[in-house]
């Protein structure tokens, strides 16, 4: 009989005993780094993890300085709120602003099993002038001249997270691990690709209309958001950056002060389709495409005075006279991390932008086939430079795919992650996706010659209907 | 005695129940992630008939709890969803068309569920209910109507909202953007920037410092 008498003590011992083993039984604990255990996500639920590494004073001073939202202001964000898309406010004061002077906003969606984040910043075009900023129609402009609604998320049209499987949960085609992970979808609104810090009078050309005050004032912002984040998320043990065009160059050119500042054990890094090419100044447009372009935004969207200077002085190797030279330099300031970039050889649409309204011979092309011919050629150039520079840099990986039915062959992983195959070489994009979030040793390099393969597959019924709302 | 044997019955069922509580709440681990099914219809491998359901309705309402940030999301209820659309989405393809129609069904009306609590994005349910209609419509004409019918909904309530967006329009911004111009036009007429900046500095900051006063409060 007393071999059945137990104590209160040897009760007490028993039950964590057999919480663990019924834990231990659940297949799925620990199931990388950066995930919570088991109990630790009961716990969560019931009491959220604070911020674990909040802005430090010294953070909030210098250039471009981390600035929280003031004490008793009203974010919206609701800490135990899990798998919610949250709105989340920030107070002017933070130096954040949408390009047309409305309050910007970002989106967070939040999980209790882990502290691995994804930051998924928004496409949407580039503008740096009266037609391309104030949203007219027929003219290559930039997403949300109006500001960004509180229930934006919910809207359709805009696309927003429609763009990528990396941020939505329960993908119907395509499956990545950060499908698990916090969520964070900064949404665009300055034109400036995250980058500019400069308020644009900008002159309407009929005289119609008043001017246009435009605030390019994405780098601002960006801090704004990882402010926010270090003051109200855990620190992430794991982090992808991440984006599509405007969103893929804006990850970039805000990795390494992201990464320095969040301070993830992991860092990760895949530019979709916003390439920041080769040129210098002064450099010669036949030899470097991107120089007129490059030269435009450096004045539209003020990035000489401040935001490359400052990109500078955090990312040693970086050249603030050519804008190409951040692939090295970040590889070399973060040689742990796995980065990587993809574009399509075939891209109509970031080319458009880079070359359309500079050379006058494609603004003239005699046809439609023309004009693609020579944005084309121009692409092709900047873009073989690009594939060698990543070639040489290990940590870095180039996957440059030809041709793919949707959105002007523009962005590899928008919408899902089919269709990006390099068939020369039996290779898929998740190869690459993979690569870079799970792989070791050098990351994926490849490349493909041909868009014949790409171009002889049949229709994609889904491409078609969703083409109009990207 | 009999206190004793009641108390470890009670901490086993606890322990049994913390156990299903977990493995409800666990996520896919990403090692056993589903095959991807496949993004061609033409290649669906099974003759399925038009499914018995319609996607279920765009509810007007559902959005715009999505952004109140105030309605918590059922954490098992929405986990087991994730887990139990990937495994339909990857096994599609080998169901018989009745099974996938039947789960095609429950996910249906479950997704609507969680759309209601402001538990997923727009995007996401689009996606969502697009991949249950080609996995459960055979015959590619049937898909595209009953796909471009899904995004006509979603744009006309896109439309809505934005509409009534923008007849809802904020009095402290409109007085901040007439302030704007105002110190825009002071600026450009300024023979000498203050503090030595910048003109383009010196309007940043003046601007700054409106929107702090003006839209600092509102907010």
């Amino acid at each position: 009989m007393d071999g059945l008498v137990f104590s209160a003590a040897r009760t007490m011992f028993l039950l964590p005993v057999l919480i663990a083993c019924t834990v231990g039984a659940t297949p799925q604990a620990h199931a990388e780094a950066g995930d919570y255990s088991a109990l630790q996500t009961i716990v969560n639920l019931v009491s959220p993890p604070p911020a674990d590494s909040p802005v430090t004073p010294a953070q909030m001073q210098g250039p471009y300085p981390l600035l929280p939202n003031p004490a008793g202001f009203n974010d919206g964000f609701s800490p135990g709120a899990y798998y919610q898309w949250q709105t989340i406010k920030l107070a002017p004061s933070t130096g954040a602003v949408c390009g047309n002077g409305s309050q910007y906003k970002f989106f967070v969606n939040r999980v209790p099993n882990t502290r691995n984040t994804i930051i998924y910043m928004e496409g949407g075009g580039a503008c740096w002038d009266y037609a391309s900023c104030s949203g007219q129609t027929g003219i290559r402009g930039a997403r949300n001249p109006n500001g960004i609604p509180d229930d934006y998320m919910s809207l359709l049209s805009p696309a927003s997270s429609l763009v990528s499987p990396f941020v939505v949960r329960a993908h119907p085609w395509s499956s990545v691990k950060t499908q698990n992970w916090n969520m964070i979808y900064v949404p665009y609104c300055t034109g400036d690709v995250y980058s500019g810090d400069k308020v644009a009078v900008y002159n309407d050309p009929t005289g119609q209309n008043t001017p246009l005050v435009w605030h390019h004032n994405g780098a601002r912002n960006t801090r704004a958001v990882l402010a926010w984040l270090k003051n109200r998320l855990p620190r992430p043990t794991q982090m992808l950056s991440t984006g599509c065009s405007a969103g893929g160059i804006g990850s970039l050119n805000s990795y390494a002060t992201v990464r320095r500042d969040l301070a993830p054990t992991y860092g990760y890094l895949i530019n979709d389709s916003g390439p920041s090419f080769s040129a210098p100044v002064g450099g010669n447009p036949a030899q470097y495409p991107s120089v007129p372009l490059h030269t435009q935004i450096r004045s539209a969207w003020g990035l000489d005075q401040g935001p490359m200077p400052y990109l500078a002085s955090v990312l040693p190797g970086f050249d603030r006279n050519n804008f190409g030279s951040i692939y090295a330099a970040l590889a070399a300031k973060v040689p742990s991390d796995r980065l990587g970039h993809t574009h399509f050889w075939q891209d109509l649409n970031y080319s458009s932008y880079s070359y359309e309204r500079f050379f006058p011979e494609i603004a003239n092309a005699p046809s439609q086939a023309a004009k693609e011919a020579l944005i084309h050629a121009k692409w092709g150039t900047d873009t073989e430079r690009l594939r060698q520079t990543l070639q040489t840099l290990p940590s870095f990986g180039g996957y440059f795919p030809q041709f793919r039915a949707l959105n002007e062959s523009h962005c590899t992983t928008i919408v899902d992650f089919e269709n990006g195959d390099i068939q020369e070489r039996s290779l898929e994009l998740r190869n690459f996706i993979d690569s870079v979030l799970d792989g070791s040793g050098a990351v994926l390099d490849a490349s493909e010659a041909s868009d014949q393969a790409d171009r002889a597959k049949a229709p994609n019924l889904l491409y078609q209907l969703i083409e109009s709302l990207l | 005695m009999q206190a004793r044997w009641t108390m470890i019955v009670a901490l086993a069922l606890a322990a049994v129940a913390l156990g299903w509580v977990l493995h409800l709440s666990m996520p896919i681990a990403e090692r056993t992630k589903p095959a991807d099914a496949s993004g061609i219809p033409g290649e669906a491998k099974v003759n399925r008939d038009v499914p018995s359901y319609p996607p279920a309705p765009v509810r007007a309402d559902a959005p715009a709890r999505a952004s109140e940030n105030a309605n918590p999301v059922d954490v098992h209820e929405r986990a087991r969803f994730n887990e139990r659309a990937r495994e339909f989405f990857a096994q599609a393809p080998a169901l018989s068309p009745v099974e996938a129609r039947q789960r095609a069904a429950d996910l249906s009306q479950e997704l609507a569920r969680i759309e209601q609590s402001g538990g997923l994005s727009a995007g996401e349910t689009f996606l969502l209910r697009a991949g249950l209609i080609r996995s459960t419509v055979a015959d590619e004409r049937q898909q595209a109507t009953q796909i471009r019918a899904l995004k006509e909904r979603y744009e006309v309530d896109a439309r809505q909202r934005n509409a009534l967006a923008a007849a809802q329009s904020d009095p402290m911004f409109q007085l901040y953007k007439v302030r704007e111009s105002q110190i825009v036009a002071e600026t450009l007429s300024l023979q000498t920037i203050p503090n030595g900046l910048s003109r383009d500095e010196y309007l940043r900051r003046r601007l700054q410092v409106e929107r702090e006063q003006l839209l600092g409060e509102a907010m």
